[in-house]
């Protein structure tokens, strides 16, 4: 305890120096909190804009050139899948529940004279409930027609159930609202109204133009299975589909995030190290200074492993009273930063609408910057302490 | 030269705390990398960006109408296969007036190319309008008499395409007549990654969009308005936006970016300043007698001040030299695997800032570097400055 006093007196005796290294760890503890929440309200954005939808395989008309990456611009090509095609997809499937998805657009009237082309999507009435989930009313059925309408045309233009709208010159009720979807790697309803399969073929007289297969796997481990099926089945001479599945996609943007929380860290690391090298400095010179002191302590019996501890507490102090600084600014400064960069990342789009960031994952980062702060100030003390106890106690009394 | 015995006075005194010293110019080493290297990054992404996305400012897009938007342009929800009709686009004309009128109309096409298949995207114009939109790389533009077809400069470096060559078209055999010259990706058309057709191959179909190329930029905003004021008369049929409204958004993200990567770097840097400060404050207390020594033998304040601001100085510029030369290759290598994480799947070629903007940010950081030391420096050295000779000669 002695010595803990003893490491206070000394810190004290020079308080201006203690306070900029001080500083130098506030800064630095509270830069690369902030930046870690910064990273994690960003991964909390995107996780909110990609819906999840578990286990999910989609089979798209093979383009000629792009990757798997579901953003890739490459991919968005109108091209379609026959009825053919879709069955022998069915068929590979096996037990699975494979979902064909027609996808169009027409001209939408929403009353009062308000128009505008909207995406319409046709299924199975089957298969709605399985691949979408309702905010309000009821799904439509086979012949009792009706639309879903996605959550940001129904917020856009006041629809609710038993809402009339005319999509292309044709009368149509709405039966229900989707709840809010997200981008998925499937389909993206929030901004198109959903229809059932007799209603779309009737309407558009198309019978033939699938934009894609939704294969729901609920197996996890059957994934694999599926995919090696499909494309036995339908690529055997040459490629007519591209097979993705969620977890694919899913991983891709994680991988992205997670190097984009990794940098942000790094560079927050930065000013630590500089402030961990500003520290070393100070508890140099402490040293230097007390050479002959740290003699006349030593003549008088203290023990190496004494002295060594008086120098690493000044550092723990100056890292502790810093860290704990830092640490309370960080909060404040992170989520500043977090509404910020979403506000720029979002700039007049309607993603992330009502978005709150910040969660728990922020205490974990702050926590982390603060132990960070910590453990490289103990570093940084550590080389000066060892030195002050490698003295010779004579030879450190006659220092001047 | 008076001022020589003070610098060498001030790198005697350097010298004499080697590590300190050392550990102090570190701190500025480390800031001024982090806030060029930073910068350097910064702008490789606007570069990366900005190969990416096509600024064609004198051009209007016309679409149908959409009820809802993400508000994104190039939102792939936001594409719709909608259509413009033949009187609608006789009204853009009409309010277009001598501005060109390119309709177009888009869709896809299973392309062949020996063991390669699958489907592209295709743009079909009228062949008088494909020059006015888009430049060739090689060959010719399609005439509407043959059947050829042009192809985007990255599909024909992904297949290998050269003009001349055969691929199969929409189920028939077709010569590539021309490649058309890389672009980015417009609010217009994208063409890099298409095929592009004439008119003739699609009769009959409506165009999905119509673009108007505006001969005077400054005419743009006039010309939106009376497109608006002639189609949209009764109701809401099309939506008019220019592209600079479009990348404005853009451009104005790629800003905050860099300069939030700016802003970091700059707090390495304050954390290094705070460090010499530091190292000088201490300096000057250690120094007080013989500050106190200088100033009775006549040494003036002014001359005190300075010495202790060169040694500031001296620990500035020799970071700051040592910092920016490592930020050129930390620099480089920042961007290169940032347009590898971005780059890879959207630009097959990378872009990397310019030696310009490289050279620029690393002088930026020096300069940032040295003139933080000289702050720090301030201080200590007025502090010096103002020490009382007797009271300091006392100094124990």
């Amino acid at each position: 305890m002695i010595f803990l006093s003893f490491a206070l007196r000394n810190l004290r005796r020079h308080w201006f120096r203690s306070l900029l290294s001080v500083i130098g760890i506030v800064v630095g503890v509270a830069a690369i909190a902030s930046l870690g929440i910064l990273g994690g309200s960003i991964n909390l954005l995107v996780a909110n804009l990609i819906s999840d939808v578990g286990d999910t395989i989609v089979i798209t008309p093979h383009t000629a050139i792009g990757g798997t990456f579901a953003g890739d611009p490459r991919t968005a090509v109108d091209a379609t899948l026959s009825s053919r095609e879709v069955d022998d997809i069915r068929r590979a499937a096996g037990p699975y529940r494979a979902i064909p998805v027609l996808q169009g657009a027409d001209e939408v009237e929403f009353g009062r004279g308000e128009t505008g082309y909207t995406r319409v999507i046709g299924l199975d009435p089957e298969d709605i409930p399985v691949l979408l989930r309702l905010e309000d009313g009821r799904y439509p059925r086979q012949n009792q027609p009706g639309a879903l309408v996605g959550t940001y045309l129904a917020r856009e233009y006041g629809l609710s159930p038993g809402s009339r709208i005319t999509v292309g010159g044709e009368d149509l009720r709405v039966a229900g609202v989707l709840a809010e979807r997200g981008f998925a790697v499937d389909i993206n309803p929030d901004y198109a109204i959903v229809v059932p399969e007799g209603w779309y073929t009737g309407h558009f007289g198309t019978r033939d133009g699938y934009a894609m297969v939704i294969v729901r796997v609920g197996d996890i481990a059957a994934i694999d299975e599926v995919k090696d099926a499909v494309d036995n089945r339908l690529n055997r001479r040459e490629d007519v589909v591209d097979i993705v599945d969620s977890r694919e996609m899913l991983g891709q943007y994680q991988d992205i995030y997670d190097q984009i929380t990794v940098f942000l860290l790094g560079i927050g690391g930065i000013s630590l190290l500089v402030a961990a090298v500003n520290i070393l400095n100070v508890m140099y010179i402490a040293v230097t200074e007390r050479v002959s002191e740290i003699g006349v302590m030593r003549s008088i019996g203290v023990m190496r492993s004494e002295v060594l501890r008086i120098f690493l507490y000044e550092a723990l102090i100056l890292g502790v009273a810093g860290s704990a600084v830092g640490g309370v600014l960080s909060a404040a400064v992170g989520y500043a930063a977090s509404v910020a960069a979403i506000g720029v990342f979002t700039a007049g789009t309607t993603f992330g609408e009502g978005f709150a960031v910040f969660n728990t994952t922020a205490v974990g980062y702050i926590v982390f910057g603060m132990a960070f702060g910590i453990g490289t100030s103990a570093l940084a003390g550590f080389y000066p302490a060892w030195k002050a106890a490698r003295l010779r106690p004579v030879e450190a009394m006659r220092h001047a | 030269m008076r001022d020589r015995i003070l610098v060498n006075l001030a790198v005697r005194n350097l010298r004499r705390h080697t590590v300190r010293s050392v550990l102090a110019m570190i701190g500025i080493v480390i800031g001024v990398l982090a806030i060029a290297s930073l910068g350097i990054l910064g702008a490789s992404l606007s570069a990366l960006v900005g190969g990416l996305v096509s600024d064609v400012s004198d051009t209007i897009l016309v679409t149908p109408h959409v009820a809802v938007s993400s508000g994104d342009p190039f939102d792939p929800r936001n594409i719709l296969a909608s259509r413009i009709s033949d009187r609608d686009v006789a009204l853009i004309e009409k309010a277009a007036g001598p501005n060109r009128v390119i309709p177009m109309f888009r869709t896809a096409e299973r392309l062949v190319v020996g063991d390669t298949s699958g489907y592209v995207t295709v743009y079909a114009l009228h062949p008088d309008d494909i020059p006015f939109l888009l430049d060739a790389e090689a060959g010719r533009y399609p005439a509407s008499a043959s059947p050829g077809v042009m192809v985007g400069s990255l599909l024909a470096e992904d297949l290998d395409l050269s003009v001349g060559s055969r691929i199969g078209f929409a189920n028939e055999s077709v010569r590539v007549t021309g490649i058309a010259a890389e672009r980015g990706m417009g609010i217009d058309i994208n063409p890099d990654y298409a095929v592009i057709v004439t008119d003739a191959r699609y009769p009959g179909e409506d165009p999905g969009m119509v673009v108007v190329k505006v001969g005077d930029p400054a005419d743009i905003g006039e010309v939106k308005a009376a497109i608006d004021a002639q189609v949209n008369r009764r109701k809401e049929k099309v939506d008019v936006l220019d592209s600079r409204e479009v990348l404005e958004l853009y451009y104005e993200t790629m800003d905050a970016i860099s300069l939030f990567l700016l802003g970091i770097g700059a707090v390495s840097l304050f954390v290094a300043s705070v460090s010499i400060l530091n190292v000088m404050v201490i300096s000057v207390t250690e120094r007080t007698r013989e500050i106190g020594l200088m100033r009775s033998i006549g040494a003036e304040r002014r001359r005190v001040l300075v010495m202790f601001l060169f040694e500031a100085l001296v620990l500035g510029v020799l970071g700051s030299i040592a910092g920016g030369v490592l930020s050129a290759l930390v620099g480089y290598y920042a961007s290169a695997a940032a347009s590898g994480l971005l780059g890879g799947f959207v630009a097959p070629g990378g872009a990397a800032a310019t030696g310009p903007a490289v050279a620029g940010y690393i002088a930026f950081g020096m300069v940032f570097g040295i003139a933080a030391s000289l702050v720090a420096g301030l201080y200590p050295a007025w502090k010096a400055a103002q020490l009382n000779p007797i009271e300091a000669l006392r100094y124990e």
